[in-house]
């Protein structure tokens, strides 16, 4: 059997990703689960307006992570330069998805999915909200099968994670770590 | 090719004489749409009709219409996914399994659950009965697996990996069919609350 479908152009080993995001984790757990909470509470506290930016400040202290650096829970305000682009991509996608859902359900989910990785676009490739948009559509497009794989891993991994209420501390953290590395690695192709 | 209906004969072959039924399908699948419109669609309907019928009887012709649609949009969202994760799923196990075989294998393990889900017309008012149903559909939707499996062994996979294939399977599907219920039952019965 040979597999000419597009979305086998790059695989997406789930074990070796988790391996790896477990092994940054466990290098500097203290740093990534209060550059978590951080991130979760700044949102929190400025009713979800800076919830975006802070999260674009997280995702570059995990890239940053993966590569053996180490990192400071104040890298999350890195991301609030970012602050126009990355409140737009959260408005568009969240209006979209709440929009898309009102038609049963699945409009909304194919919006969060095709949707997944622009604010990693506005994080990583420092791209404005519209092209974030495009990019990420584009590589979900690419690697349908892929993301939807990863994203039902993760989705498993902190449904797990929340059942143990403070579990979600630690799946949290290496769950994004996981979309980081995905991300990384489905760009690069 | 052909844009048949699905018959009862053709399900009954598939349940009785899996692997030569299979055999016969997977050696030249039928494209995704053809699949859609003959074999999805219709067996997909079952349910949402069970479920349009029990609102009718112990609700409103609203709150049928509008779980009755819900339930169809959740069996094509799990069929889809599915069938768009099982060569992703096959390849963690550097196996490969192709797109048109993947919407065929889908769509025939998926064949058992809809057909039980016509148990959902059964009122959940009478908590033991209902709880039957349920368990019923359940243990009914577990002959997907067998399909599964058979289909494995026509699609020559690997012996050493058809069984933790068939897990990983197994728990994505589930995964997926709890999150896209989750969803559906929460947008439905905010929409019924809304327009009621």
């Amino acid at each position: 059997m040979t597999d000419s479908s597009p979305q086998s152009r790059t695989d997406l080993e789930l074990a070796a990703l988790f391996s790896k995001a477990w092994g940054v984790f466990r290098r500097q757990p203290g740093a990534l689960i209060r550059g978590f909470l951080a991130a979760i509470a700044g949102g929190v506290l400025t009713l979800g307006f800076a919830m975006a930016p802070l999260m674009v400040g997280y995702i570059r202290m995990l890239d940053r992570a993966s590569r053996d650096e180490t990192v400071d829970v104040s890298e999350v305000l890195d991301g609030m330069p970012t602050f126009v682009p990355a409140f737009l991509v959260a408005l568009i996608t969240t209006s979209a998805v709440v929009i898309g859902s009102i038609f049963v359900v699945l409009p909304g989910v194919v919006v969060a999915v095709v949707w997944c990785f622009a604010l990693w676009f506005v994080a990583l490739a420092e791209q404005a909200a519209w092209p974030s948009l495009r990019s990420s559509w584009s590589l979900v497009r690419h690697n349908l099968g892929n993301v939807l794989l990863l994203l039902l891993a993760i989705a498993l991994a902190n449904f797990i994670g929340s059942l143990l209420i403070v579990g979600i501390l630690v799946t949290g953290p290496i769950t994004l770590l996981v979309t980081t590395l995905a991300f990384r690695e489905l760009s690069a192709s | 090719m052909k844009w048949v209906f699905v018959t009862p004969g053709e399900i009954w072959a598939l349940l009785r004489q899996t692997q030569a039924f299979l055999t016969d399908r997977l050696d030249d699948p039928d494209a995704p749409r053809i699949l859609f419109v003959t074999f999805v669609a219709p067996l997909a309907a079952i349910n949402c009709i069970a479920v349009f019928v029990r609102s009718l009887i112990v609700d409103s012709l609203l709150a049928g219409f509008i779980l009755g649609i819900g339930t169809f949009a959740l069996q094509l969202g799990v069929w889809l996914s599915l069938a768009i994760i099982l060569p992703a799923i096959a390849r963690q196990f550097h196996t490969t399994i192709e797109d048109d075989h993947s919407f065929a294998l889908a769509t025939y393990a998926s064949v058992p659950m809809w057909l039980a889900t016509i148990l959902f017309v059964i009122p959940d008012d009478y908590w033991l009965v209902s709880l039957w149903a349920r368990l019923t559909i359940f243990g009914v939707s577990t002959f997907g697996l067998f399909i599964l499996q058979r289909g494995f062994v026509v699609l020559d996979v690997r012996p050493d990996v058809r069984t933790p294939l068939l897990v990983s399977i197994a728990v994505a599907y589930a995964a997926g069919y709890a999150l896209l219920s989750m969803l559906v039952g929460l947008t439905a019965h905010i929409l019924l609350y809304i327009l009621t």
